[in-house]
């Protein structure tokens, strides 16, 4: 016990010294706020995404956030908890991919009592949320004080989810999806600390299906019996059905029920022409036809998946290879020297498979940031 | 690192010509081969010192068997094509560890890559990959002599090893030229499309030499890193980016080879090449890696030959041997495909009048709307179009909006056809496709014009109740859009007009007061929005003088003229209609002369000339009556009378509608 203290304050210790802030001093969160709250949205960004001392950037906008807000008056106090709250998204998502979560297991406690045995017990993990997580919470509670939901909030918690799905942690939208499984799954006990927040966004916005499926999004990796519910549920919301067919698909993929896998696959076409869920739909039944060594539906599907979104990389290996493997070579190079030339590269949807809303981020952060230069 | 060569194969084929020739002859049945020239690197070594000094009459090569003749043995190597694939993955899943410096790596890749392009010569070249999340190439192949320096790197930390190493090896490689393929790895591979034993069976048929080194200790030290955080500190668990599809390792943690190892080496080995393991005191290097393989290219020989008595196409196992000394290992490569040529397919011709589904989708794509529209019109089932267009699926899988859009125009015949089940068909058809054109996260501006032509196509069918259904869609999605709003009122209108459709007439023959209520309030829903006040007061007047409410219709013409009017259509159709009620309540000259205002607006119109006759009867004027008669039948003009589309509603927009829509699909 005492060593595993000295080496996490050691380690602590020298995290905190290696990444401590840098001679000049970044600028303030007010300071960045009024940059942000005057429309330059990029260069904010920008200083977000350097070396950032994410934990003391929240500690500043607990502590002065609430004074920015209230500056500018009651006229434009909508708009400045707007700007404080889209800053603290862009925020979490700069520093999200660096740091989100600590889950520590802890010794074992052990019991001595006069006459009997010792006895032992390994008590559960113990959760620490680091600071984009709660840079996100921070922002949904201010906007949650509102008691009627605006359009801006549904905006707002469309593209908190998207940060949030990107972190690629279910955790923090439903609440530890290792329970029951033990300390070894990584089952936490301060459950306390849960933020689950999609809890807090469902009953605001009862009727946007996007929050109910990443319910079922969050839980598809350990608790699938719910997360099959959530899917057929949604099957045939017009928004998302299409979207819950093709996970659906994917999870029994995963659990190699793949007859029942290219049904529901096949079924997702039907529901949607989002690129993005076309090509995976397509990408997933390529694989399904691999397994089952079929593989001339294998390279159609890929085909179409390649089609559907040109150039994507793992499509376009995929069908590659199968083509190279048949001898014809001459559409192998071609299929890999479109993909490599390829300027910008195509987001993949495959490895943004778990980012799920993540692909809206432009067009969500776009809309928030017009509201708030509005 | 051990001597062991590496062997290129570079297969010369003549192109166009031959390939010519071969399409001509079954490539099973010919001797007559589409390659010219092959050349074949061979490494001899007698145990680990190159053999040299070797003439053509010391080998016997074969070509699926059969003995070919050498024609030269060259002891100078060929120019060299090198592929170096770096690996940036990380752990993405790592406890607790500490990201990258994206400037130290770029610098140290830089300088590995200088360290290579040294040994090189200036007619050989580079190409740099890299593996990570996704294939990165950093260069395309560039002539050593004018290397850039890296400026893009991306570290995104999932590794994409066998996705890269294929990328590699799918590369066509240029006569007299061969291909290096020097793949650095970490051993780990979490998100490729394509795994190891698919990797193999390229690197089998491949032109390419592929040499693999492995970087097993990065892994070691990784595991350790994770097992020391695990053990001693409780941090078993990511502390980021927790997704890792799956984890496919080459080595176990004692360094054993794995199924993956071993198929990836098997892979390299029939290239000619090795996977580079780390021995007991020395770690492979990119650097020392190529230098080997370079240092064996020097002392290889390229025999070259033309493949005779084997025929062309497909596979050619190639064996080469030194059969006068025991002792030396030769090493090449096991083989080369040599393509069946695919007849080019045919390109697609657009006929002038498009017919079957695919010539109406082929000249779409083009834009060829005229031949698309003179197709559609001639269209003899359209309801089978509409079934043959759901089976293909969408056409333009990357232009979803496209097909949306293509939809409307496919299933406008049948919107218009005399068959119920037809018409019912395309109303199902339309239901699905109002689905599949939502924006997944809000209605957008494509969607708007989607449901505006769709509306104009049905207002125009003049099938209010089929029609009501995608007005209320089209409203629930945009409830504020004014040309919905009229739509509504319009389909609601059309009810009585047509009369077969719902019960809306009472005894009297004239519509009952709810259907009264009904097309009142929707009109005046219109009228209260700006873009569509016009056109609403003017059909409400219109509908208020058919159920006699003369004075209020009149109203709503005074209304509806109060400003301007741009629409032709509009300005004529309230002039013609001003001169009905003014008729009606028996203001003949006002009457008249709004006739004339209409026909100032369409010269051609004939309604208002005949409204015009039959005023001038009812005043006496016989003469200019006839006077107008003897016009009405001798003028041959062109103008289309407005009012003879009146019921259709704003189908008189569908063409603008449609172009804009097409517009947005682009």
């Amino acid at each position: 016990m005492f060593l595993r203290r000295v080496l996490v304050l050691s380690f602590v210790l020298a995290t905190c010294l290696a990444g401590g802030p840098t001679a000049g001093g970044p600028a303030s969160v007010v300071e960045l706020l009024d940059r942000y709250l005057a429309g330059r949205f990029d260069a904010v960004v920008e200083e977000l995404s350097g070396e950032v001392d994410y934990g003391d950037l929240l500690k500043q906008l607990r502590r002065d956030g609430p004074g920015w807000i209230a500056a500018g008056g009651s006229e434009d106090r909508a708009r400045r908890e707007l700007a404080a709250a889209t800053f603290a998204l862009e925020a979490a998502r700069a520093g999200e991919w660096r740091e989100w979560k600590l889950t520590q297991m802890q010794s074992q406690v052990c019991v001595v009592d006069s006459g009997t045995d010792p006895w032992c017990y390994q008590p559960l993990n113990v959760l620490y949320w680091k600071a984009p997580p709660l840079l996100i919470e921070w922002a949904c509670d201010l906007l949650r004080r509102q008691e009627t939901p605006t359009a801006i909030e549904r905006w707002w918690q469309l593209a908190a989810l998207a940060v949030a799905q990107r972190s690629e942690d279910p955790q923090f939208l439903v609440g530890d999806t290792k329970i029951g499984l033990g300390v070894l799954a990584g089952e936490i006990g301060n459950t306390q600390d849960e933020i689950k927040h999609l809890d807090h966004v469902i009953p605001r916005f009862p009727k946007e299906m996007r929050f109910v499926l990443a319910q079922g999004i969050a839980r598809d990796r350990d608790w699938t019996d719910d997360a099959v519910q959530v899917y057929r549920a949604l099957e045939n919301h017009p928004d998302v059905g299409g979207e819950a067919m093709m996970r659906l698909g994917a999870m029994q993929l995963r659990q190699r029920q793949v007859s029942d896998a290219v049904k529901s696959l096949e079924r997702a076409e039907t529901l949607t022409r989002d690129p993005y869920v076309v090509f995976l739909a397509r990408y997933f039944k390529g694989r399904a036809f691999e397994r089952q060594r079929h593989a001339r539906e294998a390279e159609g599907a890929y085909r179409g998946a390649a089609a559907a979104v040109p150039h994507a990389q793992s499509a376009t290996m995929a069908l590659a290879s199968l083509v190279f493997q048949d001898g014809r070579r001459t559409e192998a190079h071609a299929l890999i020297r479109g993909m490599l030339a390829a300027s910008p590269p195509p987001a993949d949807p495959w490895r943004a498979y778990v980012h799920a809303d993540d692909r809206f981020w432009p067009q969500l952060v776009g809309r928030l940031r017009a509201e708030i230069v509005r | 690192m051990t001597g062991r060569a590496g062997l290129v194969l570079t297969v010369l084929a003549v192109g166009a010509a031959l390939l010519r020739g071969h399409a001509q002859t079954p490539p099973a049945q010919t001797f007559r081969t589409g390659i010219e020239l092959v050349i074949v690197d061979v490494s001899v070594r007698d145990h680990s010192r190159a053999v040299t000094g070797l003439r053509a009459e010391d080998f016997v090569l074969t070509d699926n068997g059969v003995r070919q003749r050498i024609e030269s043995v060259e002891a100078t190597a060929v120019p060299i094509d090198l592929t170096l694939v770096v690996d940036l993955s990380g752990n993405p899943a790592g406890v607790w560890n500490t990201r990258p410096s994206l400037a130290r790596t770029t610098a140290a890749i830089q300088a590995e890559v200088s360290e290579v392009a040294k040994m090189l010569r200036p007619d050989d070249r580079i190409r740099l990959l890299a593996i990570d999340t996704r294939v990165q190439q950093v260069w395309a192949m560039q002539p050593v002599a004018s290397l850039p320096a890296i400026t893009r790197l991306e570290i995104d930390g999932m590794a994409a090893l066998y996705d890269t190493l294929a990328a590699a090896l799918l590369q066509p490689v240029e006569p007299a030229r061969r291909h290096v393929v020097i793949a650095r790895t970490k051993g780990l591979d979490t998100i490729s499309s394509i795994d190891a034993g698919a990797v193999r069976a390229i690197a089998e048929r491949s032109d390419a030499l592929l040499h693999v080194v492995a970087m097993e200790t990065a892994l070691d030290n990784d595991m350790a890193l994770r097992g020391f955080q695990c053990q001693f500190m409780g941090f078993c668990w990511p502390t980021r980016r927790s997704w890792t599809p799956f984890e496919h390792r080459l080595f176990g943690p004692v360094h054993q080879m794995l199924p993956d190892g071993e198929a990836l080496a098997g892979g390299a080995e029939a290239t000619g090449g090795v996977l580079h393991k780390a021995a007991m005191l020395s770690v492979p290097t990119l650097t020392s890696t190529f230098r080997t393989v370079f240092d064996d290219f020097r002392s290889s020989y390229v025999l070259r030959y033309t493949p005779r008595e084997v025929p062309a196409g497909g596979w050619h196992t190639i064996e080469v041997r030194v059969p006068g000394f025991r002792s030396y290992i030769v090493r090449s490569r096991r083989g080369y495909l040599v393509e069946e040529p695919a007849p080019a397919p045919a390109p697609a011709v657009i006929p002038k009048i498009p017919r079957t589904l695919g010539e109406l989708t082929t000249a779409y794509g083009r834009e060829a709307y005229r031949q698309v529209m003179a197709g559609l019109r001639e269209a003899r089932d359209p309801e089978r179009l509409l079934r043959d267009f759901e089976r293909a699926g969408n056409p333009w899988p990357a232009a979803p909006r496209r097909e949306a859009a293509f939809a409307l125009e496919v299933a406008e015949p049948a919107i218009f056809s005399t068959r119920r089940e037809t018409r019912e068909t395309v109303y199902e058809f339309l239901s699905r496709f109002s689905r599949l054109v939502r924006h997944p996260l809000e209605p957008d501006l494509f969607e708007r014009y989607w449901h505006f032509t769709l509306l104009t196509l049905l207002e125009g069918s003049i099938r209010p109740a089929a029609a009501e259904a995608f007005v209320e869609r089209a409203l629930e999605r945009f409830p504020d859009e004014p040309r919905f709003v009229l739509s509504r009122a319009i389909v609601t209108d059309q009810r009585w007009a047509t009369r077969v459709e719902g019960p809306v007439t009472g005894a009297d023959g004239l519509p009952t007061p709810a259907h009264v209520e009904a097309v009142r309030s929707r009109y005046a829903a219109a009228i209260a929005l700006r873009d569509t006040a016009i056109e609403a007061n003017i059909r409400l007047a219109w509908f208020l003088h058919r159920i006699e409410r003369h004075d209020d219709a009149l109203a709503h013409l005074s209304a509806g003229g109060a400003q301007p009017i741009a629409d032709p259509t509009l300005r004529y159709l309230r002039q013609l209609f001003l001169g009905h009620v003014l008729g009606a309540l028996g203001r003949h000259d006002e009457a008249m002369e709004a006739y004339r205002g209409a026909l100032g607006v369409v010269p051609g119109a004939q309604s208002p000339r005949v409204a015009l006759m039959n005023a001038l009867v009812m005043r006496g004027d016989h003469a200019g009556a006839e006077a107008l008669a003897q016009q009405v039948q001798l003028d041959a003009s062109d103008d289309l009378d407005p009012w003879w589309m009146y019921w259709q509603g704003q189908y008189r927009l569908n063409s603008l509608a449609m172009t804009r829509l097409r517009e947005l699909s682009r």
